[in-house]
């Protein structure tokens, strides 16, 4: 029998949402989920918001801020955005404007039963202390209702008979919805427990593209800095294709001191087997990553190549989590680069959401010549692993492991086993988190919140988004728990890995437990024997 | 009367075959949407147990792909009959939701009964025997199917007025279409305690379907259940409750549909003309002059290189 869940005390009905209030919800730290040791002390407060960002930006919803509306100057300003906002709805059901997601949206819309049974799936409604607002139907019903109420043909008549009672439609109320949309980490644990098939975490996704396809409102780290920068100079990271170069071929050299052997990364190889594209802030970030793919895939005999047309080295795709016309625009460039390079398929690096954006999303976007076959790295890395072209030593990985499941490759693409695989054979200590698989709980950075860290949002990603994966992780090595034993969470996925990153930084897990981080491929070359030892340097880490 | 009454309950019959095939074509014609598939796919054979897919092979659009269509009506015969999902996410939920829709499916299966005893009845010029095998199923399975029915209505009325969780997001058609429901029960079971075990209602579906129309049930019950039950049998379709045609589609076509774009496909060609659909988002980096773009032109444009006037 699992205990109950710690429920906080305000309650905010959706009646409430309209509200003229400052603040709508707050979330009182001391009612968060309980965590294990030795994290099981009190949690601090909220960092506050800078009395400046509050002028500035539409802030009224809970403790923290990351849309960053700016306020409307006047009433005529605000009516506009109201006005925009309704015919941004009217778009999503419109076949052409939104043939990507019409059918998944009008399902989850028309028949959802209201019966609350995916509260109890979803990490963040969990975390916060069954906070009302969190609920993953919460967003979705007051979409419902200004969609029955002010959209729908005669929905001024029938709408509050079908959808219960008014909401007010103000700017307020489209302002807060806006922002409630960024409480959902997209992860569709809701939608894979819901008995009719309705998706809350595809209506917070549809409310996202209303705000970015029609009103222009997006996260600055998403759009600005994100898939625009992306289709300015190549990169999210801000790299060009020169300094990618450089960059590479630093990591080479620093991975052949490592390995002790000369490692090279092909660049531009036109008719090879593989393009291999990965998450560029893998490259700024976490070298190490890099260079254990350069020399697994060299020590394999494979013929593969990186691409350094811009875009062609980063296979973020942030548009997914967003806007599908940033979507597609990334992923045909990925497409075509492929082509030009006339490679025999693409395979994508150790990132969820870009093996996702490209494998399965892009799947009904690219067509023709732009129709190259793409694949994850892990069913590739288990063949590496299985064949014994590479020997490996598993107790060179002597320490406890345990594996995050990134829920775009998982519970979005069933790719379960390879990975485990592979940790089953070169990882003796490997235990699984609980749940695990297509059941796993988001690491909380996901929907790219693993970027967002402005005004005070790094302290929600830790105190409610990413808190659910803390005690997962926590309980995983409970029995080893103490900072004398070396422990390591394999996050094969940079948005996870940026988000447990933050989480251990955050909560001093190294320090307290002796809890480290990264990816699969570095654990693969450190067992390796055709390697120097250590490749994963546990001295090194802080 | 008995015109009235046959009249009313072949316009409903025709509103729930009409109102039925619509939402199905409504689904059936929107457009080929991207994929979303959701793990475990049940069509993925061995894999489907622990939500494997085929992406976890190499080169996986070299396979040839088997699509275990066995190992879908494996998950979703359970699915529909017993409710599996709600089980397992919300037990608490289902000891009241499965009784309320499995005496539904039980209610079902009378109304074949009844149709069945009615052609009996018809051929033989008499009624039924009481204590024969029909006759007896017939009776078992309405009485079965109104209390589970009856039982389970008010558990679920009884948590959507009381339930804390549930209380905000319960709308005045929730309630109606409990209350609705339940009534309708009732007044089967009461029409089967005071009309023959329900021998009132199978004269009645024998007038229906050989046309007798000017036939009007005796018992009042009986007669009271008819208008409910023809109305009902019309409400559900035009409700959310129509759910049971959408589920086909949000598994079949959305949670499952994990086709493949291969070149040359059917798929691929609906891509092609999907791409020349009209797109008028109007943010700036899309669309903002409202001109007439397609999601191919909007897709291949690079919004950061014209800002700059590349």
């Amino acid at each position: 029998m699992s205990k109950p869940l710690k429920k906080q005390k305000q309650k905010i009905s959706l009646n409430d949402f309209g509200k003229e209030t400052e603040q709508l919800a707050h979330i009182d730290v001391a009612g968060l989920m309980d965590l294990p040791k030795p994290l099981d002390g009190p949690e601090p407060d909220w960092k506050p918001i800078r009395e400046q960002a509050k002028k500035t930006y539409e802030s009224e919803l809970d403790d923290t801020l990351v849309l960053n509306l700016p306020r409307p100057k006047s009433k005529h300003e605000e009516k506009e955005l109201v006005r925009k906002f309704l015919g941004g709805i009217e778009k999503l059901f419109d076949k052409h404007n939104n043939w990507t997601f019409l059918q998944p949206l009008v399902a989850s819309m028309d028949h959802c039963a209201r019966c609350q049974t995916c509260n109890a799936a979803c990490h963040v409604y969990e975390a916060s202390g069954c906070h009302d607002i969190y609920r993953p139907t919460y967003r979705s019903e007051i979409l419902r209702r200004i969609y029955q109420d002010y959209v729908k043909p005669g929905g001024k008549y029938y709408g509050k008979w079908k959808s219960g009672q008014d909401i007010p439609l103000s700017w307020k109320t489209v302002a807060r919805l806006g922002e409630l949309s960024y409480r959902c980490n997209l992860c569709r644990r809701c939608a894979q427990s819901c008995p009719i098939g309705a998706d809350n975490g595809l209506l917070a996704r549809e409310i996202r593209k209303v705000f970015s396809q029609e009103m222009g409102f997006h996260t600055v780290e998403l759009h600005d800095n994100g898939s625009m920068l992306q289709l300015k100079v190549g990169s999210s990271t801000g790299m060009n294709p020169e300094i990618v170069k450089d960059n590479v071929e630093f990591i080479d050299e620093d991975t052949s001191d490592k390995v002790g052997f000369k490692v090279t990364t092909p660049w531009d190889v036109k008719g090879a087997d593989i393009l291999l594209i990965h998450n560029a802030g893998e490259i700024m970030a976490w070298p190490d990553n890099i260079g254990a793919f350069s020399t697994i895939f060299q020590q394999a005999g494979l013929s593969w190549t990186m691409s350094s047309e811009a875009v062609g080295y980063d296979n973020i795709n942030y548009g997914l989590f967003y806007d599908d016309v940033q979507f597609a625009r990334v992923a045909v460039k990925h497409a075509q680069i492929a082509a030009e390079l006339g490679v025999k398929k693409i395979v994508l690096g150790e990132c969820g959401h870009a093996t996702k954006s490209i494998m399965v999303i892009g799947d009904r976007v690219l067509a023709g010549d732009l129709n190259v076959p793409r694949e994850s790295c892990f069913p590739l890395l288990w063949e590496i692993t299985k064949s014994g072209v590479l020997k490996m030593d598993p107790s060179r990985n002597n320490f406890p492991v345990t594996l995050h499941d990134p829920c775009n490759v998982v519970r979005l693409m069933g790719i379960v086993k390879p990975q485990r695989n592979v940790l089953n054979q070169i990882a003796p200590l490997f235990r699984e988190m609980t749940p695990h698989g297509v059941d796993n709980y988001c690491c909380g950075g996901g929907s790219g919140f693993a970027i967002h860290s402005g005004h005070n949002f790094q302290d929600w990603r830790f105190k409610i988004a990413g808190r659910k994966k803390l005690e997962q992780i926590l309980t995983a090595f409970q029995d080893c728990i103490g900072p004398e034993t070396n422990k390591y969470v394999c996050a094969p996925c940079s948005n996870c890995k940026g988000q447990i990153r933050d989480l251990i930084a955050g909560y001093e897990l190294w320090k307290k437990a002796h809890i480290t981080y990264s990816g699969l491929v570095e654990l693969m070359v450190n067992a390796m024997t055709d390697c120097k030892p250590n490749y994963i340097n546990w001295d090194e880490i802080v | 009367m008995g015109i009235l009454l046959h009249f009313l309950t072949y316009v409903c019959m025709v509103i729930f075959l009409f109102a039925v095939v619509a939402k199905f074509i409504q689904y059936k014609s929107m457009p080929l949407h991207v994929r979303w598939e959701l793990y475990p796919v049940a069509h993925e054979g061995k894999k489907a147990h622990y939500g494997g897919s085929y992406f976890e092979e190499t080169n996986w659009w070299t396979h040839e792909r088997k699509p275990d269509r066995v190992s879908e009506l494996r998950h979703m015969i359970p699915e529909m009959l017993f409710l599996v999902a709600v089980r397992k996410h919300n037990p608490l939920l289902w000891l009241r939701t499965f009784p309320f829709h499995f005496g539904m499916y039980i209610l079902i299966g009378f109304m074949g009964l009844l149709c069945a005893g009615a052609a009996a009845q018809q051929m033989a010029g008499a009624s039924l025997t009481a204590g024969g095998a029909l006759f007896t199923l017939t009776a078992a399975t309405g009485f079965a199917g109104t209390i589970l029915g009856i039982l389970g209505a008010l558990g679920l009325l009884h948590r959507r007025l009381m339930d804390e969780d549930l209380k905000d997001f319960t709308k005045p058609a929730d309630i109606l279409n409990l209350l609705f429901l339940m009534a309708v029960f009732i007044l089967i079971l009461v029409s089967g305690i005071s009309d023959n075990s329900f021998g009132g209602l199978t004269d009645y579906v024998r007038s229906v379907i050989f046309f007798d129309v000017a036939f009007m049930p005796g018992n009042a019950a009986t007669a009271a259940a008819v208008v409910l039950g023809s109305l009902v049998v019309a409400y559900i379709p035009l409700t959310h409750m129509a759910h049971f045609v959408v589920k086909y589609f949000t598994y079949h076509n959305i949670r499952w549909d994990d086709t493949p774009n291969m070149r040359g496909s059917a798929h691929e060609k609906k891509i092609g003309e999907m791409l020349h659909y009209p797109c008028t988002w109007s943010a700036e980096h899309i669309n903002p002059d409202g001109e007439q773009k397609s999601w191919l032109q909007v897709a291949v444009e690079n919004p950061a290189l014209k800002k700059e006037g590349k």
